[in-house]
């Protein structure tokens, strides 16, 4: 029998295909998405940010990522995009502003400078999210709290996160029945009323399973031995792979051409 | 020579009590021995058991203890329950409160986990607990997604897991089917003879597990008023006298006369109703109906679509096919407010029903209630209270009552929007007996005015309230008055 | 069946002495506070399902409103059931901790920041007012020291580091300076979060009565 690597994201697919990703330590993983924002961040090219993104929708289809994920946020992007226009015709005739004018139709446009901007927002947007996405489906809590751990948070915050995460479905499954029992009794909980009355109504039955439940947990934690030592075994222990050292190499190395890149050195004609 | 578990004059006050919960217990167990606790709620049973698993006062310090608990010649006050030589684990009620990672393996290595073994030892005894209670091929999954009774063995795996001598269980059958509570008592069994593991269970439903426990202590106002066999449980006056169930007790069944005379319309039709969740079936198929003031028992196993048939049935869900009309007419046409009119519905553990901290408050949520003019809601109120027996509770907080008491209000709230039909969903679970008796006088008295469905593993309760049957099994309802009867159960 | 023979390895393990900070709190404390960090996630969802139903131009009016209103009360709601010191920090130190273990380090890093400083300020205010979390005005004001905090941190954060851009879009939607914007956000989040903090003390004192 083995201690088997304990669950799933509460995010992920339960039937995705464990790939090299997954297997990345999450202590690099947090060193690398350090590495990844600083470059994201200090890169003002869009050319090159578009590039990255690709990158990253890359690893997606490595790591069998559904693309559905995405949809979301292209509609986002959609509806930024089409506010934007509105937004820059009413301001063409009403409050001019000192920007050059790109008409498309009928009088309807958009402010050059004010869509590159937006071109420049919605790639860090997208590239940062999709990479949040991509994480999340890559990484289970139970292994990322094992690198807190390893970069020594307390093991009583360890086992709080633990419980946190494991409570948020469940409350939102308790204040479900709360909303069935007040349905029952002739109140409407849905529409914008209704939900109002529901979260104003049903905080306090909510709170009053979670204080009971807290109890009870809280016996069985106790008979468990909870706390009786500072310092438990870790049952997942991480461990450098070769892949692990490759990544923090390139992450150096991207940290390194931020940096520069800060400090006003161009590479190639190519970050600026 | 001390016995294996010694407790001499024992008590137990909470802060603010008048009365203390416990007063002068002193009994001796062997090792091994199977001890049953019984008593009328109240009387301090799920307190004694707080106080020999260790989790007061080294966990629990709302109120003093005095007197001694000595498990193997070691002090239980003075040393932590996981730490004697002789440990001590307790199960409470619900399994599902106890559980928190997100894999049976995981909830089982939690324990060893905590009081520093290694890897190699951990594995070990996460091995042995889940042969010990027998769910090897549930190791990886997801405990949330098990049922009850699967749960409730990766509780008693957890407590395994720490080579506990004595195992404590309060109310270990309450949220049990049938099917269930045999596995139970099986794998108790099985402990008891194997490993030689001390088993002490509080019970309220003294027929399911008496069988298998020697030793019957009777609590009564926080003392030990009986220490005898099983046998005394034949003794029905001596039962009455401290609350609990005699093991050859019949409720008498509900007669014609308790029924309404008019009972030919239709009230509840349901046809061919299907339903799914998640992918999987959970009705197929689904079709009878309920005439006005009839009384309709509803028997099946944990899992098979009980709950799903009653929310339904009250238009909070929707089948995926067939129909579904009360008195005439589809609950998705109707309002809530007129819905509620119709069908009120009582759903399993009354704390889960409960939204306002006060019994006033509580039965005047109804929307019908609170609408109307202050004398007339006042007066509503009381003619309520008084129908559920709980006449002078209107300022009471209603989480400082009793279960059963708080089970009434409950069923008060649901009386206020006065529903034709009335369903009641497992409404005898946690009850004592004596709250039982209460609780069918109160279904009978509301029989002649309303139809009622009620769904419970309690067979006895149904067989006196209701005067037909129907069974859910795998989805599929079966409509049998006799044969089920007789048969459900074995 | 053989029962496991190491009953002697255990009983030479000695209990510890719990780390200060957490030796304040007992096991119940523990689980209570991380069941509220649960309610508070679980509430963000609801709150982000009411937000939609506004018009999205002035998206972050309801945002701010009824995340101060609805949601952020239960830190307080905590604060007041535990009622010991150095709770509400527990609350946002492990709000913050969800919020990596979640969203990654990115988000999930500059929120924890965040939330630490909050929860150190709202700390140190309720420890030198002392009678910790006894008064209302106390938790309407620990939720008016947050939106202080919080509101203009994230908001730069969100301007010059996550999504650089974010300061020039607003100053051209709203016609307004950006700075205007963190000042009303504050406004609006102090106002919101006083009322908020103030249905947390008596929601979490209903609460305590009651059982």
């Amino acid at each position: 029998m083995k201690i088997t690597i304990p669950g799933w994201s509460i995010m992920a697919n339960n039937s995705r295909i464990i790939t090299s990703t997954y297997f990345l330590d999450p202590r690099v993983q947090i060193f690398g998405s350090c590495a990844f924002l600083m470059i994201v961040v200090s890169i003002k090219n869009p050319l090159i940010l578009g590039l990255i993104f690709l990158f990253v929708l890359i690893l997606w289809k490595v790591n069998r990522i559904p693309i559905k994920n995405i949809l979301s946020m292209i509609k986002l992007g959609l509806y930024l995009i089409g506010m934007l226009i509105v937004l820059s015709t009413l301001y063409s005739y009403f409050f001019p502003q000192d920007m050059q004018f790109i008409p498309f139709f009928l009088g309807v446009g958009i402010y050059y400078e004010i869509f590159i901007v937006f071109l420049m927002l919605t790639l860090r947007f997208f590239i940062l999210i999709s990479y949040m996405i991509l994480l999340s489906f890559t990484t289970t809590p139970s292994r990322m709290l094992s690198a807190l751990r390893a970069l020594k948070i307390p093991y009583e915050l360890a086992i709080m996160a633990t419980i946190t995460l494991r409570f948020i479905p469940l409350s939102l499954e308790i204040w479900k029945k709360l909303e069935i029992v007040a349905q029952i009794r002739g109140i409407e909980t849905k529409g914008f009323k209704g939900r109002l009355y529901a979260i104003k109504n049903l905080s306090f039955p909510l709170l009053i399973q979670t204080i009971k439940r807290a109890k009870e947990l809280a016996y069985s934690l106790d008979s468990r031995a909870f706390r009786s030592i500072n310092k438990p075994v870790n049952l997942i222990p991480l461990k450098f792979h070769k892949l692990d050292y490759f990544v923090v190499f390139i992450s150096i190395g991207l940290f390194a051409v931020s940096i520069a890149s800060y400090l006003g050195i161009s590479l190639l004609g190519l970050l600026t | 020579m001390r016995s294996f578990i010694q407790i001499n004059d024992l008590w137990y006050s909470y802060f603010g009590a008048r009365f203390p919960s416990i007063k002068r217990i002193t009994i001796d167990i062997e090792k091994g021995e199977k001890v049953l606790v019984l008593g009328r709620s109240g009387s301090g049973k799920s307190t004694f058991l707080l106080c020999l698993s260790g989790l007061i006062p080294h966990s629990y310090s709302e109120g003093t203890m005095k007197g001694k608990i000595y498990i193997g010649n070691e002090d239980l006050s003075k040393v932590p329950p996981y730490f004697l030589k002789n440990k001590v684990g307790i199960i409470q009620q619900n399994p599902s409160n106890q559980l928190f990672e997100r894999s049976v393996e995981n909830e089982i290595a939690f324990g060893p986990q905590n009081v520093g073994l290694s890897v190699e030892k951990i594995q070990e005894r996460v091995s042995f607990a889940l042969n010990a209670v027998e769910i090897e091929k549930y190791a990886d999954q997801d405990p949330f997604k098990l049922s009850l009774g699967l749960q409730q063995r990766v509780c008693m795996a957890a407590m395994l897991a720490l080579n506990p001598s004595i195992l404590i269980f309060d109310e270990p059958t309450c949220f049990l089917d049938e099917k269930s509570t045999k596995n139970f008592i099986r794998i108790l069994k099985k402990l008891n003879e194997d490993q030689n593991i001390t088993i002490i269970a509080s019970e309220h439903r003294t027929k399911r597990i008496n069988s298998m426990f020697e030793r019957i202590l009777v609590l009564n106002k926080g003392s030990i008023a009986l220490d005898d066999t099983y046998s005394i449980l034949k003794n029905a006056q001596l039962c009455s006298e401290y609350g609990i169930q005699p093991i050859e007790s019949e409720f008498y069944p509900v007669k014609e006369n308790f029924l309404s005379n008019n009972r030919n319309e239709k009230v509840i039709e349901v046809k061919n109703i299907s339903f799914s969740y998640n992918g999987q079936r959970i009705l197929k198929n689904i079709s009878f109906t309920v005439n006005k003031g009839e009384s309709i028992g509803i028997l099946g196993e944990n899992g098979s679509g009980k709950t799903t048939l009653i929310l339904l049935l009250a238009g909070i869900l929707r089948p995926l096919s067939g129909t579904i009309r009360i008195n005439g007419k589809l609950p998705s046409n109707l309002k809530r407010k007129e819905l509620a009119r119709e069908i009120g519905v009582l759903l399993q553990n009354p704390d889960e029903n409960i939204l306002t901290p006060i019994v006033w408050t509580e039965i005047s949520s109804s929307v019908q209630i609170n609408n109307l003019p202050p004398q007339e809601k006042e007066m509503k109120i009381k003619d309520i209270l008084n129908q559920v027996s709980l006449s002078g509770f209107e300022h009471k907080k209603i989480f400082k009552i009793s279960y059963g008491e708080r089970e009434r209000v409950a069923l008060g709230s649901l009386l206020a929007s006065n529903p034709e039909i009335i369903i009641l969903d497992e409404p005898t679970v946690g009850l004592d007996y004596e709250n039982k008796v209460q609780l069918i006088k109160l279904i009978k008295n509301l029989l002649q005015e309303h139809t009622l469905l009620a769904i419970s593993h309690d067979f006895e309760f149904l067989k006196a309230i209701s005067n037909k049957f129907l069974v859910l099994k795998n989805g599929v309802i079966y409509e049998d008055n006799n044969t089920w009867m007789v048969n459900y159960g074995k | 069946m053989e029962k496991s023979k190491d009953n002697e390895k255990m009983n030479e393990i000695k209990p510890e002495k719990k780390r200060k900070f957490f030796e304040r709190f007992s096991t119940f404390d523990i689980v209570l506070i991380a069941m509220i960090i649960g309610i508070w996630y679980a509430l963000q969802q609801l709150w982000y399902g009411l937000c939609q139903l506004f018009p999205p131009i002035y998206y972050w009016i309801p945002m701010v409103v009824l995340y101060e209103l609805l949601v952020l009360p239960f830190v307080i709601v905590g604060g007041t059931l535990i009622n010991k010191r150095f709770t509400i920090l527990l609350l946002f130190i492990l709000h913050g901790l969800i919020s990596i273990v979640l969203y990654g380090i990115i988000f999930g890093g500059f929120e924890c920041l965040v939330d630490i400083i909050s929860g150190a300020a709202i700390e140190l205010f309720l420890l030198t007012t002392g009678n910790y979390l006894k008064r209302p005005l106390q938790g309407g004001m620990a939720l008016v020291i947050r939106a202080i905090i919080y509101y203009p941190i994230s908001l730069l954060i969100t301007a010059y580091v996550t999504y650089i851009g974010y300061a020039e879009m607003v100053e051209y939607m709203y016609l307004i300076p950006f700075g205007l914007f963190i000042l009303l956000n504050i406004l609006l989040g102090a106002g919101c979060g006083f009322a908020g903090g103030l249905y947390g003390y008596y929601l979490g004192k209903k609460a305590k009565e009651s059982i």
